[in-house]
């Protein structure tokens, strides 16, 4: 299968300057030590994850539109390495809010719609496991990557307006986001490049695996 | 089979290597944690180097598939004389 | 108008019908109701001081399991002879039916509602017969119902089917549980700090979208 060498090659360079920065460039934390550099893996994982998930939305829409398999493929690629890029921001998550909080799970809204899009993210892939096959199994998938990208909003806001009734008895500093310092900011971003131009080296690695799937698919069926 | 065991193999060293660095690792000063990081990291590129194993092995799959599908048209052919 | 309404009337009839003659999932999903709500008091307890924190959470997680089968139930009704087919065959717009089948299912879970709330009041010894909890209650069974009756036709025709349709459709409603059991909360502990009405916008927001998203892709679901 041809590989997008350019892609890769860009993926590289940004992996390596991100660790670059992060290891030798950005000031440590004054207030939570070195352990707080796994937030350069955790945010921009997470928000890989979502745009992966934006993804899965714009291709469910387009199939129901189309009817067209490749933006089925595209929706189940993108859910698939989706899934990748949550569950390891949520296991980040965890290791990072230990030695600040001292707990593995906070409940914040953030990290509640985190694992809640997790959990969509893995009920879609079961449909797609154990629902029919074929083109009826990839309108329910569609259906719900619609319904989901709707719903996680709306998550957001109720696991928010819940933290207000119920604050942690312990909120460190820099506890959702707060005000960076611009060397912190740019190691961010360049992050979230990083694990952006490794979404655009999976995503597409998965998606002609799937096709030529389908394509194997539909010849076997010609062959029997 | 192979892709099994290597990715196994991946899991274990990450684990192993992640655990070795809590119990021997630095005190818990200001500068300290380091342990946590070095976990943070290891499981996000074992997270992403099991993925590509699991990719790889269905490629894998696919290509035997497709030899199999190769071989039965040809031979189809040879009896029939088309495909 | 009419032939909006006619339909959609004459689907809540044949499934009413159906469920008064044989009164086969009312009775079964009111005792399981009532057992669930047994298991929670032994296995939390409640003193009269604890008994508001716990009675919202009991309530709602015995509503949510009623929903399920209520739900389950809709769907599996048009599995005996092919009654979906029979359903599709007849000439009407693909959200007649989402309404008329998200009715009935709405219907037989206020009628399973409507006989726990006294109950409920008296287990707990709470006051639960109060207009404010009415309306949380029927608000979130819409949410319920608008959600489940897109899941269940999903779910309806396979193995897998009772497991599947809780996987799906429990990430999703997270939103209206919590809404829900923070605004019952609010009102059985008579809170003036519990934004009572922030939570029923919610629930109303989440209701709205998703019978609108449910209408739009019931044709679709449904193999048109």
């Amino acid at each position: 299968m041809k590989m997008n060498y350019g892609i890769i090659a860009i993926a590289t360079a940004l992996v390596l300057l991100l660790h670059y920065l992060v290891f030798m460039w950005v000031p440590t934390d004054s207030v939570l030590g070195t352990s707080q550099r796994i937030f350069y893996y955790h945010v921009p994982l997470a928000w890989v994850g979502f745009l992966a998930f934006g993804t899965v939305f714009i291709a469910s829409v387009a199939f129901l539109f189309t009817k067209q398999s490749r933006w089925d493929n595209l929706g189940y690629s993108a859910a698939e390495t989706g899934i990748l890029f949550i569950s390891a921001a949520l296991l980040t998550g965890m290791i990072w809010s230990k030695p600040v909080w001292g707990v593995w799970w906070t409940w914040a809204p953030q990290q509640t719609t985190t694992l809640i899009l997790w959990l969509i993210y893995i009920s879609y892939l079961m449909l797609r496991a154990y629902g029919p096959p074929g083109n009826q199994g990839a309108k329910y998938a569609a259906v719900l990557g619609i319904i989901g990208f709707f719903d996680v909003p709306i998550v957001y806001m109720a696991g928010k307006w819940w933290r207000d009734i119920h604050p942690q008895a312990v909120v460190g500093p820099l506890a959702e986001d707060g005000s960076l310092e611009s060397s912190m900011l740019i190691t961010l971003l360049v992050g979230v490049l990083a694990f952006t131009a490794l979404f655009g080296v999976l995503l597409p690695y998965r998606y002609k695996l799937r096709h030529q799937q389908g394509l194997v698919g539909q010849l076997r069926i010609y062959h029997d | 089979m192979t892709r099994i065991k290597a990715l196994s193999l991946l899991a274990a060293i990450s684990v192993t290597t992640i655990c070795v660095s809590f119990t021997s690792g630095q005190p818990g000063t200001a500068d300290g944690f380091l342990n946590y990081l070095f976990a943070a990291y290891t499981i996000t590129w074992t997270v992403f180097f099991g993925y590509l194993v699991l990719l790889s092995r269905k490629q894998r799959d696919l290509t035997s598939e497709i030899e199999t599908l190769k071989k039965s048209f040809a031979e189809r052919e040879d009896k029939t004389g088309k495909p | 108008m009419s032939s909006f309404i006619g339909p959609i009337c004459s689907i809540i009839w044949k499934d009413l019908l159906i469920e008064l003659r044989s009164k086969e999932t009312v009775v079964p999903t009111l005792v399981f109701v009532l057992l669930v709500v047994v298991i929670f008091n032994f296995a939390i307890d409640p003193t009269p001081t604890s008994s508001d924190l716990v009675a919202p959470g009991a309530l709602w997680i015995s509503f949510t399991f009623a929903g399920i089968i209520g739900i389950n139930r809709a769907a599996t009704l048009e599995n005996e002879q092919n009654g979906l087919y029979g359903l599709m065959l007849c000439p009407v717009k693909r959200d007649v039916l989402y309404f008329g089948k998200s009715i009935g299912s709405f219907l037989f879970l206020l009628i399973v509602e409507a006989t726990m709330l006294p109950i409920f009041s008296i287990m707990f010894n709470l006051p639960i017969i109060i207009p404010r909890i009415w309306l949380v209650v029927v608000l979130a069974t819409v949410g319920f119902t608008a959600i489940g009756t897109t899941f269940s036709v999903m779910t309806a025709n396979h193995n897998g089917r009772d497991t599947m349709l809780p996987i799906l459709f429990f990430p999703i409603i997270v939103p209206v549980i919590i809404a829900a059991v923070q605004a019952t909360g609010g009102v059985i502990t008579g809170d003036p700090h519990a934004d009572y009405y922030r939570w029923v916008g919610l629930i109303v927001a989440f209701d709205t979208i998703f019978l609108v998203l449910g209408g739009m892709t019931f044709g679709s679901l449904l193999g048109d």
